[in-house]
């Protein structure tokens, strides 16, 4: 979910948060939220040139045809809809503390504020922040924490799209792999290039369905509104958190996708 | 023209142009004909299914896998026709897809089916508590070992869960035959406590 901080887990968030939403022009504006705990549901998966994300099956979307039910989108072409991104952060002083946390997420390992992270793309530019070692045929990277929050205070944008290129998969002349367990990472990558004003388009294994997510770099920006690419639904249930606000004119953004009025 | 046992399901607008009322189902980018709505429907319903029931005959399984196993028993389907019902199978959430790692440190799409997926990260934790004590293993142990007397295919299976080992971090494979215990990064981040 966006907050003033940037993205955070909505199961971070507690009961009642205030995030960052856009109002009934358009413009970014923020609001209080109820967060409540539901049962499992079985999440879908929506994708753009812009953004990605899982999603509640009961959760409204905002699309160019209107409000749309998320579990519909995979019964219907999902090119014939337009979703709006809205990527930016406002502030970046917790950068820091939200950085490592979702690094965490893909360490190797970590100890007292020292992670070690794999490198996997040998065309990419390496952080010149961090120090990196080769074992037994396989590159990593280590990352203390003091030296990442230095770097990101100095261009968080920069040192994030380096060390996002360098840990993830290439696939091809500047395209970078993410699978999807890696999506908060790339949310943040994403945020990264939208602030910087950097080109970029996200592409899917299939309409239908995908593992991964590539993200290539290129001259065009994403439009303010993009067709879907893909949709499609999680094998397995997963946690729900029920989002409430009490604003008609006002929408809060998830991975870049804003609901729709009625919930999250 | 391609057909299998229920009906023909085509992929040229032109094969059914001719044929009154025919039918039309689009899977993705894909657009399968029929010579009815209600028949064609069917048709891709039970192409679904039997996806369903071949992944779910075996631990694991890949995209090119799935299809050869759908072609052994369709021999004249398409393969246009098999990938796209494949995708909608996977798009319904009816398989599962996990990600994999291979010896050339490149992303692999292993299939299974949902209720074989404990199972198979069972399976992955074995491995890495084996290779925690043995070290290393070559795949053809692993087979011996998680599939004993299991025929063609198990092979391909140890080496799936060996790829999802190394994709979790919790392994590395030496080269494509031979799979070894992950680093524990001991000496760079400290002993823990």
């Amino acid at each position: 979910m966006l907050t003033q901080h940037g993205w955070a887990f909505a199961g971070t968030l507690g009961s009642e948060a205030t995030l960052v939403g856009v109002d009934r022009s358009g413009r970014a504006a923020r609001a209080t939220v109820l967060l409540e705990r539901k049962g499992k549901v079985r999440p879908v998966f929506i994708g753009t040139r812009a953004t990605c994300c899982w999603l509640a099956p009961e959760a409204r979307i905002v699309a160019d045809a209107g409000s749309v039910s998320v579990a519909d989108l995979v019964n219907v072409d999902v090119r014939d809809l337009r979703f709006e991104a809205h990527l930016q952060v406002e502030e970046v002083s917790e950068l820091p503390a939200s950085l490592w946390r979702t690094l965490l997420t893909v360490a190797q390992t970590e100890r007292a504020g020292t992670m070690v992270l794999p490198l996997r793309n040998r065309a990419a530019s390496l952080p010149t922040w961090a120090h990196s070692f080769e074992r037994r045929g396989r590159r990593y990277l280590v990352v203390r924490r003091d030296n990442l929050a230095t770097e990101l205070e100095q261009d968080w944008r920069d040192s994030w799209l380096t060390l996002c290129r360098s840990i993830h998969y290439p696939a091809g002349e500047d395209k970078v792999r993410f699978p999807l367990a890696s999506l908060e990472l790339l949310t943040w990558a994403l945020s990264a290039m939208s602030a910087s004003r950097i080109g970029y388009s996200l592409s899917f294994d299939t309409l239908q369905f995908s593992w991964y997510v590539d993200l290539k770099l290129q001259q065009r920006t994403p439009l303010p509104v993009e067709r879907g690419a893909c949709a499609f639904t999680h094998t397995h249930d997963e946690q729900a958190i029920r989002v409430w606000w009490d604003s008609s004119s006002w929408c809060p953004v998830i991975s870049g996708f804003v609901m729709a009025p009625g919930g999250a | 023209m391609n057909r299998n046992s229920d009906m023909r399901v085509f992929t040229r607008h032109g094969d059914v142009a001719g044929i009154p009322g025919y039918g039309q189902v689009r899977l993705g980018g894909v657009l399968l004909y029929g010579e009815s709505q209600d028949a064609l429907e069917s048709t891709v319903d039970t192409l679904r299914v039997a996806f369903q029931r071949l992944v779910r005959a075996v631990p694991s399984a890949d995209r090119t896998s799935a299809i050869a196993m759908l072609h052994a028993e369709r021999k004249d389907l398409d393969r246009r026709v098999s990938a796209a019902v494949l995708g909608s199978a996977l798009q319904q959430g009816s398989l599962c897809a996990l990600c994999g790692e291979d010896e050339k440190a490149q992303l692999r799409m292993i299939l299974c089916a949902p209720e074989r997926r404990a199972a198979f990260e069972e399976h992955v934790g074995r491995l890495v508590a084996s290779l925690q004590s043995d070290g290393d293993a070559l795949i053809r142990d692993v087979r011996d070992s998680f599939f004993p007397g299991a025929g063609s295919g198990a092979w391909t299976w140890s080496w799936h869960i060996a790829a999802r080992a190394v994709f979790l971090g919790r392994a590395i494979f030496l080269d494509r035959f031979r799979v070894a215990v992950g680093e524990d990064f001991r000496d760079v981040v400290g002993a823990p406590g």
